[in-house]
This record gives C-alpha cells, structure tokens and sequence, in this order.
C-alpha cells in the first residue's frame, strides 16, 4: 500500500466514521440521470466546453486545455490511435455511491437524488477529502482563493431542477452526447454495441466502473488508450469500508456494553452471597 | 425506344455482366424507371422478363408484333398498373410520366437555415443513404421526438449523416464550409433568438 492509497483508504474510513447514520443509497426508488457519451460521433468542436464556461459562469480560455482545472469543469482531449483521431470528454462521472461524498466529514459532497454529485458550500470544511478519495481524480480546491471553493462539473443541477438539460449536452452538434434515465441509455448503449459489433469495443466505460457511473462512455477503441483509469474495479468506494465501519460500531458500542452488562450480572451474584 | 433500350442490354451484358452490370435506373420516355428499387421490392426477374431473365429480350419482340398478345403499351400499363394496384403503390399517372417541364426532383438545391444543399453534387450516393425511409419524406416525422433518445434530433441528425459521410469520402468537414452565413441567415438567425 502506498501513500495514496492509505490516505484514500482513510480519508474514506474516517468519513464515514463520523457521517454514520446507515445511510443507504443509491435510493432505489427514482431513476438517477446520466448521460452516454458516443466518442466515435464526437468531432472534437469543444462546443461543450464553450457551452459549461458559459453555463457556470467560468471564462472562458479554450485554448489549451488538457486537464481539469478549477476553471475547467469539462475538457476534450484528442488522441491519435491507428492514424485516427478520437476525442474524450472528460468530467465529473457522477458515480451512483461516490468515493468523495462517502469520504466528506460534513457531507458537502453530496449524491442528490436525480443523480449529480453536487458540492455544498456552506457545509465544506475545506479539507480536500474528496479530491483524495476520487478515483477519476475530479474534484479540484482553488489554491489561489482565500475563501476556497471545491470546484467540479455539478451536471447543471441548476438547470436540471427547471427541466432543462445540462449545458453540454445542448450544445453538441453531434449529439455525442445523449441525456437521459441512466438504464434508458444503457439498453442504447447496448443497442448501438449490438447493432454496430465491429465499431464498437464491447464494453459501456461507467456501466460498472466504481460500482456503476451517471455517465457512460462508448468507443471504438479500448478504454484504457483514452486515458480512463483502468484500476477503478467494479466495487463501489464506500463498499471498501463499509465492514470496518460496522465493526467499529460493534466494538465501540456493543462489546463495551455487552462487558458492562456482564460485570453488573457478576457483581449482582457477588452481593447476594 | 424499347428496342434500343434492350438491345444495348442484349449486347452489353451478357451473362458474364449479368450480376455487376444490372442498371439502376432505366429511362424510357417519360417515364424513369427505378430498376434497383424493383428489384429489391419484387425480388424476381421472371415478373418482368418472363421469356428468359438471364437474357432479358426487349418486349416488343412480341408485344405488337404477334397478333394476340398484347400491345407493347397495354402490357406495360398491365404489368405496372396491376401490381401497383395489388401492393398499394402510387398509379396516378404524373407519378410515372414524369412531364418533361418538371425539374426532375434530384437537381433541387435545399435550402437550411444557413446551408444550401447541392442534391446535385451528392447524386452519386445512393438516395437510402439520407431517405432512409421508403417514400422520401420531411426529417422532422421521426427527427423531432423528444422521447425518442436513441434518434437524434434534427441537430444531431443532420450534423452526423454529413459529417460522418465527409469523414469517409473525404468532403469538407470545417463549420463555415457548410454553414455559410450570409445576410439572409442573419436576419433568420436574429428572428429565432
């Protein structure tokens, strides 16, 4: 185990340890929104990008963005494969049981109930826990602020709750990007992977990664030459300290008892000789 | 006419050219005959050619010159008419006598928003390639519907079937090649917003 990895394992043990309150989500009851990503449509037009800084008020340098930045909430990157160009949209993955919000102390990353991933304000603590536990590596602090935000794509949740879809999404020219129920895009995705067996690598980036992702990636080649993490697994985050978290409960809270009780039965019997 | 028509055929295709040399589109008067959309519809020469189909023989061989067999014009309103009736399809007559001042339908320049179509430059391609419904018709029937998310909406749509297609055929692919903004698409632009 590495450093990084101790302090996510952690980060995400400490963070539940203080939110305990059995929380299970996903909820089952209503759909979470996600959005499928077609990179063999996606022509690279960076409209997207335009469409976020736009949306969220960021400015608006489209010139040499590789990475995700607190100004860049979304960002293209070409990669050249077999003499042809694919383009990746890369963002917030907006998991169904998120690493980061499983690892905030306060709960100020927070998975609502539509589906995004959203980072609350008034509740952050600055502590950067998130940006620890990410597997995708998306949540970014500003440095250079003295009242720091952590900054990420929020899938418009703004514009979610009036109905409308996420700026990127209206944007597209190509429609690589399709909004929607996560299970509705699913069965397109399987759809177009069943209907085009030769174009597309059988695989849906995001049905599963992370224990299952709101936004979903179909390509031509394989994922792990797009620059998506390979070593994610298919477990969700929170699963990874779920066990230590209900043994802690045990020892700290039953056990104790149990010996309390046990100490009370015995001295009962004592006095009574 | 029919002669000079099937006896080109008689000579240029013979058996050997039988399966690569099967013209699309045969043009006899008025009327533009789609072979290959017959073909895929009917699925059998002899309908047609009822002599030999291998060496299709042109039909006034007998038709108008035997006595009792129909005359060339009446087997063709027979054979055509009859089986139109029989599977729904059109039998006005405009629509196979096509009047020689009606600009024939692939020459039209369509105009979008800021983009003039030339039909004339993509006759090349095979016209299921966009109508890919059988009757041609409007993009907004199917296009247009919200809830149908694996169909892409007109943007989409659009943007796809042309830039995938100049991708491969190596056509323009930049903005400003098709979209060309001129004072007309302006004003359009500016009565949407």
């Amino acid at each position: 185990m590495n450093r990084r990895e101790f302090l996510k394992t952690g980060a995400i043990g400490l963070g539940g340890l203080l939110g305990i309150k059995g929380e299970a989500y996903p909820s089952e009851t209503k759909e979470f929104y996600g959005m499928l990503v077609d990179t063999t449509l996606c022509i690279g037009c960076r409209s997207c990008e335009k469409a976020c800084s736009e949306v969220n008020g960021l400015p608006k340098n489209l010139e040499g963005n590789k990475e995700l930045s607190t100004d860049a909430f979304t960002v293209v990157n070409k990669f050249k494969i077999d003499n042809k160009e694919i383009f990746v949209k890369k963002q917030c993955m907006h998991c169904n049981q998120p690493a980061c919000a499983s690892a905030c102390l306060v709960k100020a990353m927070h998975k609502t109930q539509e589906g995004p991933v959203i980072w609350r304000g008034n509740k952050c603590l600055g502590c950067r826990y998130c940006m620890i536990a990410c597997p995708f590596d998306i949540p970014k602090l500003e440095y250079n602020n003295l009242n720091p935000r952590i900054r990420k794509c929020e899938f418009c949740f703004e514009r979610l709750k009036k109905g409308e879809k996420p700026g990127c999404a209206d944007a597209c020219p190509m429609e690589a990007l399709i909004f929607g129920t996560r299970r509705e895009l699913i069965e397109i995705a399987k759809e177009r992977i069943y209907k085009n067996p030769d174009k597309y690598v059988h695989h849906i980036y995001g049905e599963k990664e992370a224990g299952g992702c709101g936004w979903l990636y179909l390509a031509s080649v394989p994922f792990e030459k797009l620059g998506f993490p390979e070593n994610v697994g298919e477990t969700p985050y929170p699963e990874y300290t779920k066990e230590f978290l209900y043994s802690v409960a045990l020892i700290f809270l039953i056990w104790p008892s149990f010996l309390v009780g046990l100490h009370r039965a015995l001295k009962k019997e004592d006095e009574g000789d | 006419m029919f002669t000079k028509v099937f006896k080109v055929f008689l000579f240029v295709f013979p058996i050997v050219a039988f399966v690569a040399g099967i013209p699309d589109r045969i043009r006899v008067g008025k009327v533009s005959f789609s072979h290959k959309r017959h073909i895929e519809k009917i699925r059998n020469c002899q309908k047609c050619h009822h002599l030999d189909y291998q060496n299709p023989q042109a039909c006034n061989i007998c038709h108008g010159k035997i006595g009792n067999i129909l005359k060339s014009k009446e087997a063709h309103l027979k054979l055509c008419l009859d089986c139109h009736k029989k599977e729904n399809i059109v039998t006005s007559c405009g629509a196979c006598h096509i009047k020689k001042k009606e600009k024939p339908i692939e020459m039209a320049d369509i105009v979008i928003g800021s983009i003039t179509f030339s039909h004339k430059k993509h006759i090349k391609i095979s016209c299921s390639k966009c109508h890919h419904k059988d009757i041609p018709q409007s993009c907004k029937n199917c296009h247009l519907k919200p809830e149908e998310l694996n169909i892409p909406k007109l943007k989409g749509a659009y943007h796809q079937q042309c830039i995938l297609c100049h991708k491969v055929m190596k056509g323009p692919i930049g903005c400003r090649d098709c979209h060309i903004i001129n004072a007309k698409c302006k004003s359009q632009n500016a009565k949407l917003r």
